[in-house]
């Protein structure tokens, strides 16, 4: 219940609203009791041969519903509406969250898992919420007033009918911690299941040529068969609770005709009492049965809301300071550079400077840790302190945004967004001209492409570029890193999904445009190096080799067989 | 979210599809006796239910208004016996129910499993793991509910309905008709309004979609977000995407609401009705006080089901397309199996004229023409996409070739019983793939040796250190053995192999993943064992079929080159290429 508590701020802008549905919710309650009531004047009034006493009571009785109806409309459509909005107001805030968040938050939640938490969890609060909440105190109300009026009616019938609701009490708590022991192992039992299950279709090839279908599912059914018997024992305790619950109305009812209708005989009672009186009870049936269902929403919500904190008080990255002359091409130094995802190093102890302007070539086999460094020098993960410095300034201390405006990246496998072309090369969020945007697809080879479009820019590429071939949507990236613009340029890779003619034309309009910037191109293709100022040569995270084309491939070492081993591949092609 | 509520996209939307229906009904049979109990005794425990107003009229009438005390006592006794007939009875036809929904649960689940490792391989390429599961999990659960909650629920309710209705007809007509006077004209609402109902919820579902799709979308690729310091425009549009799901939301909540309150002011305005009507009735002395009574309980007890049968309608609606699926899965044809299981020969292998496509279009093996000697060790290498890996699976029969065929000691292998193919073949893949249990169970399953018979193996084949440090025979694997590397994985994977003593090997890239040190262990074993068996072993590495017999280089589908290693180095072509590229490699590969 406690942590329930967490879901008290996001309601709190809303309190007038669920204020005033608590209000109505008591409102229609107190007609609720103003039925039976009326029902027993009705009866009364039968039997005391008063026609019109009668008539006055059904005429109450549905201006009674009538109002009725209007009040408990109110008060669901607060309570359902707090609920909505609240939802949102959480979902934004979760988004807000993962947005500050950097490299290793998303490497300790996986997508998928993430969604669950914005989809699954967050409908779980909001019916908790709405529904939870209504529910509570519509029967905290119909509980009170209930009690209240049968007290007035009759302490002692009252006494009597109420009986065997203590039974029910003892009843439902016996029942339900067997109820959580069975329903762990039924839990426990599908576990084992779905991992039979897992096993055997990831290991279909190998029971295959082994000839170990019948074994296997032999082990399975043993498994199934458990799981069965566990399943049927929860069903028995299950299907125990409603009809037992469903035996306590009837004994209230049964108990007060047999001690009413002595009061009633003896004229104690009158006939209408007792009839109201039986209907009152009746209606503290419903919320003694919705109290078992707002136990598990409440357990359910609780977990909810262990997994939304998880997000919502993750740590946040702490503001850094402010950047001045962010425009101007920074110089680049690594200090004894290391770093890992996790305790596996990918980067050792590098170092080297960079002045403001070169374009630095990085090379190495896969693995080496070329997009580490990069995702490193765009703040995506955090770097060690003191180990990368921007301009003199250690990076870890520079605010993150700012240093990210300076930052034109455009990484291996870049996403889009669905939208129009237009949209995605502009993501940038500049209103530019139509005449900037063919620029900007002319510098990428695009523009040609576009005019075969039937639609031209306002072509939609499809959720994350599906619609677009690979070649394509990577070419959209560097445009739209192109359109953005920036002093500190990082390339990994860019040109992987490019033929080579194109990746050639390509690189060398771009490298036009970026001539002046600070521009880090890491590329599997060695030569595409060429017509760098200086390349790094990386292998297992460690700097190998450096220096300009030429000298690295008089050198002979790794570059050279890297060039090497593209010729023969090259080659190779050509043979088929 | 709303179960019990109205969600009247799913009660007017799709229709139920008999024909599965029906296939459903076919499930049952095996418990049709527990069924047909769970099915009489709903009607007894209505009986039971609904007989307790009436009772309640007798106690009024008989005793309570004329003042007569002898006999109340009966009476109540008798209310007494029907709550608790009614309990009883209830529980036992919600346990036989769940019990039946239970027990076909568990039998689609052990069938669709057998099922599954019958059907061709080609089925787990198209179908990733985690969505198998899926089917065999929540889907057959969907389905276990479908009777409990479903079938047997809904025909409780619709009986309640019937009992209730003709309990207040037998009791009084003209009563009746005043308490359901104002029924038609809900039933004129959901007929006017259906259509827009559909459309509010339907409307919330697709905005729901396009949030999530947002979301999804966003939060894989928050990465661009960050470096195009795009935070706060991503945070806008996602609130005028909240905005428009939050008015359609309100629409939805509108229609919920007002259908629920109309329902219960109906309830309300039937008691009225009958209050006036029936309290004239009897001021007439035309009815009674008891059936006054008795009637305002019924009219409680008629609008109850009437809510729950629209969740009921939803729930049979839902397990549809599990129901679909499920039989999807049934209904896909096992593999192909053959009849001959010839005498065991010496392991010789041809492939006459191979061809193979997986998709019919592209041929990943053209023409491939090939014997192997029994006895003989065969390299397979090529570089990847070249076909060597489908032809081992080939000839594993996982697939039939397109054109031309295989054949197993002269025999074609599209006559053989696949199980018997791959009993003659032994198979160590790249993936050293290890069941959770013991080591035991895992090198011979079947139970085909004795201890000292396995221990004098796993010697042999020098897995016996791995298996002493997990305890012995008993020791306990993990999952996908993951409490071994993966060399120790791969030896163990070899001993599976060679416990079955198959007269060929097919080692398909089994040592690919193994650092220098392990391969050079796995490779020694290979070495030893192979003898007096026919070996084909693919990969990918020049260098670790350098001392085969025959080298075949395989290139798009093609065999290019064969020879021993001298000889091809020395023809100069691809093959000595290759084994120069190879030596420049650079990550090892």
């Amino acid at each position: 219940m406690r942590r329930l508590r967490f879901l008290l701020p996001f309601l709190k802008p809303y309190r007038s609203i669920l204020l005033a549905g608590l209000g109505w919710l008591l409102v229609t309650d107190l007609f609720g009791l103003v039925g039976p009531w009326l029902l027993k004047v009705g009866i009364d009034a039968v039997q005391g041969q008063e026609l019109t006493t009668l008539y006055a009571a059904a005429l109450l009785l549905v201006t009674a519903s009538l109002l009725r109806y209007m009040t408990r409309s109110r008060s669901r459509h607060s309570f359902l509406h707090t609920a909505c909005r609240m939802e949102n107001d959480l979902r934004r805030d979760l988004l807000a969250r993962l947005l500050k968040q950097s490299g290793p938050f998303f490497d300790r939640f996986r997508t998928g898992d993430l969604l669950s938490r914005f989809t699954n969890d967050i409908a779980n609060l909001r019916t908790l919420a709405g529904f939870g909440t209504m529910i509570f105190g519509n029967t905290l109300i119909v509980y009170a007033m209930t009690l209240v009026v049968l007290l007035k009616l009759s302490p002692i019938l009252t006494f009597i009918a109420l009986l065997p609701y203590p039974l029910l009490f003892f009843l439902t708590r016996y029942l339900s911690g067997r109820l959580l022991k069975a329903s762990a192992r039924v839990q426990r039992g599908l576990g084992q299941v779905s991992e039979a299950l897992e096993e055997g279709i990831s290991g279909q090839a190998v029971i295959r040529s082994y000839g170990l279908r019948s074994l296997r599912g032999a082990c399975f059914d043993a498994l199934n068969e458990r799981y069965l018997e566990d399943s049927l024992t929860l069903a028995r305790l299950r299907n125990a609770i409603g009809p037992s619950m469903a035996l306590i109305a009837p004994l209230g009812t049964l108990l007060i005709f047999y001690f009413g209708g002595r009061q009633v005989i003896a004229q104690q009672l009158s006939l209408g009492e007792l009839v109201a009186f039986n209907a009152y009870l009746v209606q503290l049936t419903m919320p003694t049965l919705m109290l078992g269902w707002i136990f598990g929403l409440v357990q359910r919500g609780a977990a909810s809301v262990d997994r939304l904190v998880d997000i919502l008080h993750a740590e946040e990255p702490p503001e850094g300071f402010a950047i001045a002359g962010g425009e101007r091409p920074p110089a680049v130094s690594l200090r004894h550079l290391h770093f890992g995802y996790g305790d596996k190093p990918v980067l050792r102890d590098l170092s080297m400077d960079v002045g403001a302007g070169t374009l630095v070539g990085i090379a190495g086999p896969t693995g080496s840790g070329k997009s580490t460094l990069l995702r490193l020098l765009a703040g995506l993960y955090p770097a060690p302190e003191g180990q990368m410095l921007i301009d003199g300034h250690d990076l870890t201390r520079l605010d993150g945004s700012e240093h990210r405006r300076r930052v034109a990246m455009v990484s291996q496998e870049g996403r889009l967004f669905s939208g129009t072309l237009r949209d995605n090369l502009l993501y940038a969020g500049s209103d530019e001209s139509e005449e900037f945007l063919q620029n900007v697809a002319q510098a990428v080879c695009l523009d040609e492409e576009v005019a075969h479009f039937s639609r031209g820019f306002d072509t939609r590429v499809g959720e994350g570029g599906k619609a677009l071939s690979g070649g394509q949507r990577q070419r959209v990236c560097i445009g739209r890193a192109l359109a953005k613009g920036g002093s500190l340029w990082l390339l990994d890779d860019p040109f992987s999904h490019l033929d080579a003619a194109t990746a050639r034309t390509v690189w060398r309009r771009l490298r036009d445009l970026l001539v002046g910037k600070t521009v880090f191109l890491a590329s599997g293709h060695a030569s595409l190096l060429a017509a760098t100022d200086r390349i790094l040569v990386l292998d297992g995270g460690r700097l190998v080799e450096s220096g300009t084309y030429e000298s690295l491939i008089a050198q002979g070492g790794l570059y050279a067989r890297l060039l090497e081993k593209e010729r023969l591949q090259r080659e190779l092609e050509g043979l088929a | 979210m709303r179960r019990g509520m109205f969600d009247l996209d799913e009660v007017t939307g799709r229709h139920l599809d008999w024909s599965l229906f029906r296939r459903f009904l076919r499930l049952i049979r095996p418990y049709r006796l527990s069924a047909t109990v769970a099915m009489a005794l709903l009607p007894l425990a209505t009986a039971a239910r609904l007989v307790q107003p009436f009772l309640i009229k007798v106690a009024i009438d008989r005793y309570i208004v004329p003042g007569q005390l002898t006999g109340l006592g009966g009476v109540v006794l008798l209310f007494l016996a029907a709550a608790c007939t009614e309990s009883l009875l209830g529980f036992w036809q919600g346990y036989l129910a769940q019990g039946v929904g239970q027990k076909i649960t568990a039998d689609l689940r052990s069938r669709g499993f057998r099922h599954l490792l019958r059907l061709p391989v080609g089925y787990f390429d198209r179908h990733p793991s985690g969505r198998l599961v899926t089917r065999l999990t929540s889907d057959v659960e969907n389905i276990g509910e479908l009777f409990g909650s479903g079938v047997a629920a809904a025909f409780g309710e619709v009986f309640s309905l019937v009992f209730v209705v003709t309990a207040m007809l037998w009791l009084s007509p003209s009563l009746t008709l005043v308490a359901f006077a104002l029924l038609p004209l809900l039933g004129l609402i959901l007929v006017l309004f259906r259509h827009r109902m559909r459309q509010a919820m339907r409307q919330v579902r697709a905005r729901l979609a396009e949030l999530n799709g947002y979301l999804a979308e966003r939060i894989a690729g928050i990465g661009t977000v960050r470096l195009f310091g795009q935070e706060n425009r991503t945070l806008e549009e996602f609130d005028g995407l909240q905005e428009v799901y939050r008015i359609s939301s309100f629409a939805a909540i509108r229609w919920d609401v007002f259908l629920f309150s109309a329902l219960e002011t109906l309830s309300a305005l039937a008691i009225a009705g009958i209050l006036w009507r029936g309290g004239m009735s009897v001021l007439e002395g035309v009815a009674t006080f008891g059936t006054l009574v008795a009637f305002l309980e019924y009219v409680q007890r008629f609008f109850a089901p009437l809510r729950k049968l629209s969740g009921h309608y939803s729930l049979l609606q839902a397990s549809n397309a599990s129901l679909e699926r499920i039989f999807e899965l049934l209904d896909q044809p096992s593999e192909a199996c053959g009849t001959k299981a010839p005498a065991k020969g010496q392991g010789g292998v041809r492939f006459e004229g191979v061809y193979f496509s997986y998709d019919g279009s592209d041929p990943v093996l053209s023409d491939i023409d090939l014997t192997i000697a029994p006895g003989e060790m065969v390299g397979l290498v090529g570089d990847t996409g070249s076909g060597k890996t489908t032809l081992g699976r080939l000839l594993l029969r996982f697939y039939d070739p397109t054109g031309g065929r295989i054949l197993l000691d002269d025999v074609d292998l599209g006559e053989i019983d696949p199980t018997e193919v791959r009993r003659r073949i032994g198979w160590v893949s790249q993936e050293p793939f290890l069941f959770a249990g013991t080591v035991r169970d895992n090198i011979d399953p079947l139970l085909r040796f004795g201890d000292e018979e396995l221990l004098e193996l796993l010697k042999k084949c020098g897995a016996w250190k791995v298996v002493e440090r997990l305890g012995g025979l008993q020791g306990r694997l993990e999952e996908r053995g993951r409490n071994l590397s993966a060399g120790e994985r791969q030896l163990l994977c070899l001993v599976r192999t060679l416990a079955v003593n198959p007269s060929v090997l097919l080692f398909d890239e089994a040592t690919s993943r193994l650092d220098a040190a392990t391969e050079a262990v796995v490779q020694q074993q290979m070495e030893r064992l192979r003898h007096g068996r026919t070996v084909l072993v693919i990969a990918h590495r020049l260098r670790s079929v350098q001392h085969a017999d025959r080298i075949i280089l395989l290139h798009r589908g093609v065999i290019r080159e064969i020879g021993t290693h001298a000889q091809l180095l020395a023809q100069n072509g691809l093959y000595a290429r290759l084994w120069r590229l190879q030596h420049l490699d650079i990550n090892g590969l």
